[in-house]
């Protein structure tokens, strides 16, 4: 068990990997995290990170075939959403993340990308991404800080890392 | 999907009557703003000011129907929530779309235009 030395708000959600399911829980969490106490967390970025993250499992490690199951924890601590997500879909290729480079957008109009933002996205909103593909399921992690905490070192991460 | 369509002087007002623009409904959404858009004015104002949350499916959407309209017409964005408007942003899609503040603004600088 992890030590944690407040917490002030947590959240365990398992749903199906569906669309649909998928917008039910943005809702519910995204509910709850409203009631934290005040922080300078963007709850927006919080959502389309999930949504991006969890819309991937279902699109990909699934590949839209609605069996399993997505495990979906949030832990609320001063200054951090720390974020775990858990299926037992398919492993990222090559088990790594992907790049998740911006589509380019400069281009004829024909030409203008309709996919393809959903990692880059990801990758520029959360911090600490960590990937991991243990007994046939995938581990993603991430979380986001305030800004005032954003200062200091963050010693929640390192606890993560023990 | 609700989306309310009408005419504005020279342009096709859109306005999508819902909160969120997600990969739940996405295809939904671009199925029906082409089928409002198939005929018209050759400018089209999309308005958003009810949708508080898009991710990068409801972008696709989006950027697939301006594909769609071809290259006579043109698809303008208005209203755009903070949230909303951050997509654009950091996908620098907002250098793509030509972007309102609301769409009595948009219907305006058409006019003028014209």
């Amino acid at each position: 068990m992890r030590k944690w030395r407040q917490i002030p708000c947590a959240i365990y959600i398992a749903f199906s990997p569906d669309a649909q399911s998928v917008r039910k829980t943005l809702m519910t969490v995204l509910d709850r995290l409203s009631h934290l106490p005040p922080h300078n967390i963007d709850l927006g970025i919080v959502e389309l990170v999930l949504a991006e993250v969890l819309n991937n499992i279902v699109e990909h490690a699934y590949a839209l075939n609605q069996k399993g199951l997505i495990q979906v924890r949030v832990t609320a601590t001063h200054h951090v959403l720390w974020f775990e997500v858990q299926d037992n879909g398919r492993p990222m290729s090559n088990e790594i993340l992907p790049i998740g480079e911006r589509p380019n957008v400069d281009t004829e109009p024909a030409a203008l990308p309709e996919g393809g933002f959903g990692w880059f996205l990801i990758k520029s909103l959360a911090r600490g991404l960590c990937y991991q593909r243990i007994a046939d399921q995938n581990h993603l992690r991430f979380h986001f800080t305030s800004e005032a905490a954003a200062q200091v070192p963050d010693r929640h991460a390192v606890k993560l890392a023990n | 999907m609700n989306l309310t369509a009408l005419i504005l002087g020279e342009a096709l007002i859109v306005t999508v009557n819902e909160t969120r623009i997600d990969a739940a409904v996405a295809i939904q959404f671009k199925d029906i703003l082409r089928e409002v858009t198939a005929d018209g004015p050759s400018r089209v104002v999309l308005d958003l000011k009810q949708v508080a949350f898009l991710d990068s499916s409801g972008l696709g959407a989006i950027v697939g129907a301006k594909k769609l309209m071809g290259p006579n017409r043109k698809l303008e964005l208005a209203g755009l929530a903070p949230s909303v408007q951050k997509v654009f942003r950091l996908t620098h899609m907002d250098t793509v779309f030509t972007i309102h503040s609301d769409a009595t603004t948009a219907v305006e600088t058409i006019a003028r235009a014209s």
